[in-house]
């Protein structure tokens, strides 16, 4: 086969010209042949050029919860509202360049509300036996077991890997649509004061050292996991 | 804070960073959704194969060498392979039910080149493939267009155009190596 030839075949695989039986053979070819997957390549660069002339259309997010619900199965990222929240927390920080939104005092105060609330309703009731975990956090390079009753919560990590170079982890509590931050994760336990009840989620991000620069995950959101309704 | 690099966001889907997945998707999603839109047609479709887009960059994103190409332009192949082979893989019938009567029209509507005013607006790294296929006839550098923009195939240039398919494809080899030259040159 002559080099133009070879050249031909690469074009018509890269534009997609050819048959489903030739597409099949060419990728076949591109794992034997060098010569022949460099020329795909090039071709491959030359037509990216027409990139441009694709439109970008906003996506429904219900197709990223399908994928992710194959990739990942029922132990993936949140389903449901607490995942929106998340995204549409990360897409805001996105739109507006870096601004991040403080809350407004109206929402601090529900959350507060909220949280006395919970307060009067639990008061004095152990939700959960002592020592036994809550939940778990599990992403690839940190997992964290959770124990603590409705008063307190103590994260440790299970594993010894120590925090990316210049980032830390942090820890959210999640409830109704808010956000509020439990702190960074220490290197081995970190024990947080907080008001829990069942249906709250846990949440871990990694953020710059020292934490998010706003009142929500700036970075990405490694792990989540709800307190198990009891 | 500025946007975090593509590259950035494959490499940590590529270390299996499950949170890396919903980046990409706010990142490249928009662009990946709209070469479903333009070479499926059908949103339904286009939604279906945007989902099996995201799985299979999740399982190759190791395979993204920054060193040999751009980020956005390796996701769009894989995107545009995938819708590729789900549009060859269509059957017999589903391509004639679909091509109809007004193949010919479809063809011309969806490949009209860019008219002037998008060609001044055009991105500079559009520049030169533009210039390259404004040196071919029109009809070939139409063809060419819609091959890589809509995925027609071989078959449907062919009875678009009415003529036979060796025909075409020796006529479309020769833009082709013209092009070829012209972008390397």
């Amino acid at each position: 086969m002559t080099e133009d030839e070879t050249s031909d075949l690469a074009a018509d695989y890269v534009l997609g010209l050819a048959s489903a039986e030739e597409r099949a053979r060419a990728e076949d070819r591109i794992t034997r042949d060098p010569a022949f997957a460099r020329e795909v390549e090039m071709w491959q660069a030359r037509f990216s050029e027409l990139n441009v002339e694709f439109a970008a259309v906003v996506p429904p997010s219900a197709v990223l919860d399908r994928a992710e619900h194959r990739l990942f199965g029922a132990s993936g990222p949140l389903r449901g509202g607490v995942l929106g929240w998340l995204r549409r927390a990360m897409q805001s920080r996105g739109a507006t360049g870096g601004t991040v939104r403080r809350p407004g005092p109206a929402i601090l105060l529900g959350l507060a509300v909220v949280t006395a609330m919970a307060l009067v309703a639990i008061w004095g009731t152990p939700l959960y036996r002592p020592g036994a975990p809550l939940a778990e956090l599990s992403a690839p390079d940190l997992q964290i077991a959770v124990r603590g009753d409705s008063q307190r919560l103590v994260f440790r990590r299970l594993s010894d890997a120590p925090d990316p170079e210049g980032r830390s982890y942090q820890l959210w509590l999640i409830r109704d649509g808010q956000v509020a931050s439990l702190g960074l994760l220490a290197p081995r336990t970190t024990e947080v004061s907080a008001e829990v009840r069942a249906g709250d989620v846990l949440a871990v991000s990694l953020e710059p050292a020292g934490g998010s620069p706003g009142a929500g995950p700036s970075g990405p959101v490694l792990a989540t996991a709800q307190i198990p309704s009891l | 804070m500025t946007e975090e690099p593509l590259a950035d966001v494959l490499l940590r889907m590529a270390q299996g960073e499950r949170a890396a997945l919903r980046n990409l998707y706010s990142e490249a999603g928009p662009k990946l959704f709209g070469v479903c839109l333009r070479m499926l047609k059908d949103r339904a479709e286009a939604e279906d194969a945007l989902q099996e887009i995201m799985v299979k960059l999740w399982s190759k994103a190791h395979q993204f060498d920054p060193m040999r190409g751009q980020p956005m332009s390796w996701v769009v192949t894989v995107a545009r392979n995938h819708c590729l082979d789900r549009l060859r893989s269509r059957t017999a019938a589903l391509r004639r039910e679909a091509a109809g009567s007004n193949d010919a029209a479809m063809l011309e509507v969806a490949d009209a080149g860019p008219g002037p005013e998008t060609l001044v607006e055009m991105k500079d790294e559009a520049r030169r493939i533009a210039d390259c296929l404004a040196t071919l006839d029109t009809d070939r550098a139409t063809a060419i267009r819609s091959a890589y923009l809509d995925g027609r195939s071989y078959d449907d240039i062919a009875s678009a155009f009415g003529i036979p398919l060796n025909t075409l494809r020796s006529w479309l080899h020769r833009g082709l190596r013209k092009l070829k030259e012209c972008m390397d040159a």
